[in-house]
C-alpha cells in the first residue's frame, strides 16, 4: 500500500496536468481579482451575500458582469444555475483576502479545477494502458484506488494553499493592500472546505473509475460543480415535502450544497457537521471505487 | 526433471455466450521458452491476460509457482507482462515510466533503471517523451517495464510487432539471454512463426479458444523436418525392404504413406529396391513441412478465415 502511494505521489509530481491546471486556476483567480479592483473603485452596496454594483458607467457594469456572474438581489434564497462568485457581507471599507477566497470557494471556482484534475489523474493509467503493467502484479488491486485518493488529497490541500497564496499576491497588486480578515474564521473555514473539496474530488474520481470514459466523467464533474444537480435536488426536496417530512433539507446532506452554504463565520457545529459528511462520502466513494476496480477486468 | 512453473486446468473465459478461451489445459516447465501460436482472435491475448492477473477466468484453475486460487496473488509480483500494445505515459520519458513501476515495487537501487534501459537499448533517449517514440521503441520500453522486479515468468504478447529486422534480432537475443543467464521462463505469443521457431523450446497452438496441441521443439522439428515421402500400396510390404537397406528412422503414416527421415540421397536406390520386390510405388519425393504449413494444417488452414 505504501509503495502504491509513493508511486502515485511520484506520478502526481511528474504529471503535466498538475501544473497546467494550477496555472489556469492562477490566471482565473488573478483575473477575478483584477475585476475586483474595478468593483472596488465603484460605489458599492452589499446586500446579503450578493454584491450589487452601482455605477454610472454602463460599460463598466457590463464588463464586470462578464467576469463575475451576477446574482439577483432577492430577499429569499437565490437560485443559482452555474458558477457564481459573490463577496460576503462586510462591515469594513476594504476587501480582505478572506472575503475574496470565500467568494471563490463558495462559488466553486477552486472546486472546478480540483475535480478536473481528479478525473484526469484517476483515469490516466486506464486511458494510457499503463495499468496493464501493474494491475496484475499488486496483491490487492484496490490499493491503487486508495493511492489515487491519497494523491488527490495532497493535490487538494496544495491547491487550497496555492489559491490563498495567489490571492494574497493578487490583493497586494490590484488592491494595493493586504487585509486578512478574521484569521480564526479563515483557518476553520479553509480547513472545512478542504475536506469538502476532497470529498467532492473523491466523488468525481469514483465516477471516473466506474464509467471509464473521460468525456462523460468530465462532463458530470463540471455539471456537478455548476450546480446542475440542484434541479434534481429541488425535485427530491419537493417529493420529501409532499411525503410530510418538513425538516429535512437535501442540500444539507450534499457535498456541493455544503461547499456553497458554509458561512464565512463557521461555527464549530457547522464545521464538524461538514467534516463528518465529507468523511462519510469519502469512505463510501473509496470503497465503491475499490470494489469496482478489483472486480472488473483490465 | 524440470518443475512445472505454470499449469492451467480447464481454463475458460466467456463473454456472454461467446467462449474466448475454452477449457485450456496448459503446463509450462521452469526455464522454458513457450511459444504460443494462434491466429488473430484465437484467444491468445485473453488467455495471457488471465495468466497475468488482468482478467478473471470464468472457470478453471491456474496454478502458478505452486500456488492456486486466491493464494496466487501472493506471487503475482513474480510475473512480468507485456500485453497487447505497451501502456505508457506519453508525456513522460522512458526513465520516468520505469521509475513509476519501480516505486510500486519499492526498488530504489542506484543504476537499476539505467541497467534496464541498456538491456532494452533505450539508454540514449534521455528526456524524450514516449509519445515521440517509434513503435519499436515503445515495444522495447514495454519489455523493459515487464522486466522490473526480475520476474520469474515473463509473459510477452507479440513483442516483436512493429519492430524492424534489427529490433527483432535484439529482442530475440534479449529473450535468449534472459532465459539462459537469468533462468527466466518466458511465455511468448507471436504470429511470426519463423521467429518463434528460432527461440521457443515448447509450443502451444490455440485455435478458436481451444488449445489444439502442446508440443516440444524436438517433436515439432520432427514433424516439419525434411524426409522422403513414399506413396505406395501396402506399406507393410515395404517395411522389410527398408529394414534390409538399413533404414531405421521411418514412419508408416497410413495405408498409403511412409515417411523416411534419413539418408535422403538414397531415395533413388530405395525406389529401385521396392520395384525389384514387386511393390508398386505411386510417388516418391523429398519434402519438408514449413512450420506455417504445419500450423495451418492443424488449424484447418486458410479456409478458416
Amino acid at each position: 500500500m505504501i509503495n502504491a502511494i509513493k508511486m502515485d505521489l511520484y506520478r502526481l509530481y511528474k504529471t503535466k496536468s498538475t501544473y497546467v491546471i494550477w496555472c489556469i486556476m492562477a490566471f482565473v483567480l488573478i483575473l477575478s481579482s483584477a475585476t475586483l479592483k474595478m468593483v472596488d473603485n465603484t460605489t458599492t452596496v452589499h446586500v446579503n451575500d450578493t454584491m450589487v454594483m452601482e455605477d454610472s458607467s454602463d460599460d463598466l457594469i457590463s464588463g464586470i458582469k462578464d467576469g463575475m456572474k451576477e446574482e439577483p438581489v432577492v430577499e429569499e434564497e437565490p437560485i443559482n444555475i452555474g458558477l457564481s462568485v459573490g463577496l460576503p457581507e462586510s462591515q469594513e471599507n476594504y476587501i480582505t483576502v478572506y472575503d475574496v477566497i470565500y467568494g471563490n470557494v463558495q462559488g466553486k471556482i477552486i472546486a472546478l479545477f480540483i475535480v478536473i484534475f481528479a478525473v484526469l489523474f484517476a483515469t490516466s493509467d486506464l486511458n494510457s494502458g499503463y495499468i496493464k503493467n501493474i494491475g496484475g502484479q499488486v496483491e490487492k488491486r484496490g490499493c491503487l484506488i486508495i493511492s489515487k485518493a491519497v494523491s488527490i488529497f495532497v493535490y487538494t490541500v496544495a491547491t487550497m494553499v496555492l489559491s490563498v497564496l495567489i490571492q494574497i499576491v493578487a490583493n497586494a497588486v490590484f488592491l494595493g493592500y493586504i487585509k486578512w480578515g478574521n484569521l480564526k474564521d479563515f483557518f476553520v473555514y479553509m480547513s472545512t472546505e478542504t475536506f469538502l473539496h476532497f470529498a467532492f474530488a473523491c466523488i468525481c474520481m469514483t465516477i471516473a473509475v466506474l464509467v471509464r470514459n473521460n468525456m462523460v466523467s468530465m462532463i458530470l464533474a463540471v455539471c456537478m460543480t455548476m450546480n446542475v444537480l440542484t434541479i434534481l435536488y429541488g425535485v427530491l426536496q419537493k417529493l420529501i415535502t409532499k411525503m410530510g417530512i418538513k425538516n429535512l433539507k437535501i442540500l444539507d446532506y450534499t457535498i456541493t450544497g455544503k461547499i456553497s452554504m458554509l458561512s464565512n463565520h463557521v461555527t464549530t457545529k457547522e464545521s464538524i457537521s461538514a467534516i463528518c459528511l465529507s468523511i462519510v462520502f469519502i469512505i463510501i466513494m473509496v470503497v465503491l471505487g475499490k470494489s469496482s476496480f478489483e472486480k472488473k477486468d483490465i | 526433471m524440470s518443475e512445472t512453473l505454470l499449469k492451467t486446468t480447464g481454463l475458460t473465459k466467456t463473454f456472454g455466450t461467446y467462449k474466448a478461451v475454452n477449457d485450456v489445459h496448459m503446463h509450462i516447465k521452469k526455464g522454458a521458452i513457450y511459444g504460443f501460436i494462434g491466429r488473430n482472435g484465437a484467444g491468445k491475448t485473453t488467455f495471457l491476460k488471465m495468466i497475468s492477473g488482468l482478467s478473471t477466468p470464468t472457470s478453471g484453475e491456474i496454478e502458478l509457482f505452486g500456488y492456486k486460487g486466491k493464494d496466487i496473488r501472493k506471487v503475482s509480483s513474480r510475473i512480468g507482462c507485456l500485453i497487447e500494445s505497451p501502456g505508457l505515459y506519453g508525456n513522460m520519458s522512458a526513465y520516468d515510466n520505469l521509475k513509476i513501476k519501480c516505486k510500486l515495487f519499492g526498488i530504489n537501487r542506484d543504476g537499476y533503471i539505467e541497467k534496464i534501459l541498456k538491456t532494452i537499448g533505450l539508454e540514449e533517449t534521455g528526456n524524450k517523451k514516449t509519445k515521440h517514440f517509434s513503435l519499436g521503441m515503445k515495444q522495447r520500453l514495454g519489455i523493459g517495464l515487464a522486466l522490473i522486479g526480475e520476474p520469474d515468468l515473463l509473459v510477452l504478447d507479440e513483442p516483436i510487432n512493429g519492430l524492424d529486422p534489427q529490433g527483432i534480432v535484439e529482442v530475440r537475443d534479449t529473450i535468449l539471454r534472459l532465459n539462459e543467464q537469468e533462468n527466466m521462463t518466458i511465455l511468448i505469443s507471436s504470429h511470426i512463426l519463423e521467429e518463434l521457431s528460432k527461440i521457443a523450446t515448447d509450443y502451444g497452438i490455440i485455435h478458436n479458444g481451444t488449445l489444439l496441441q502442446q508440443i516440444t521443439r524436438e517433436e515439432l522439428m520432427h514433424h516439419c523436418s525434411e524426409r522422403i515421402e513414399v506413396v505406395l500400396e501396402e506399406p507393410k510390404r515395404a517395411v522389410p525392404i527398408l529394414d534390409s537397406m538399413g533404414f531405421t528412422k521411418y514412419q508408416v503414416v497410413n495405408k498409403e504413406h511412409i515417411n523416411i527421415f534419413e539418408r535422403l540421397e538414397d531415395s533413388g536406390r530405395l525406389n529401385m529396391e521396392l520395384n525389384k520386390a514387386g511393390i508398386m510405388v505411386k510417388e516418391i519425393f523429398i519434402t519438408n513441412e514449413e512450420l506455417e504449413t504445419y500450423y495451418l494444417n492443424l488449424t484447418g488452414g486458410a479456409n478458416n478465415d
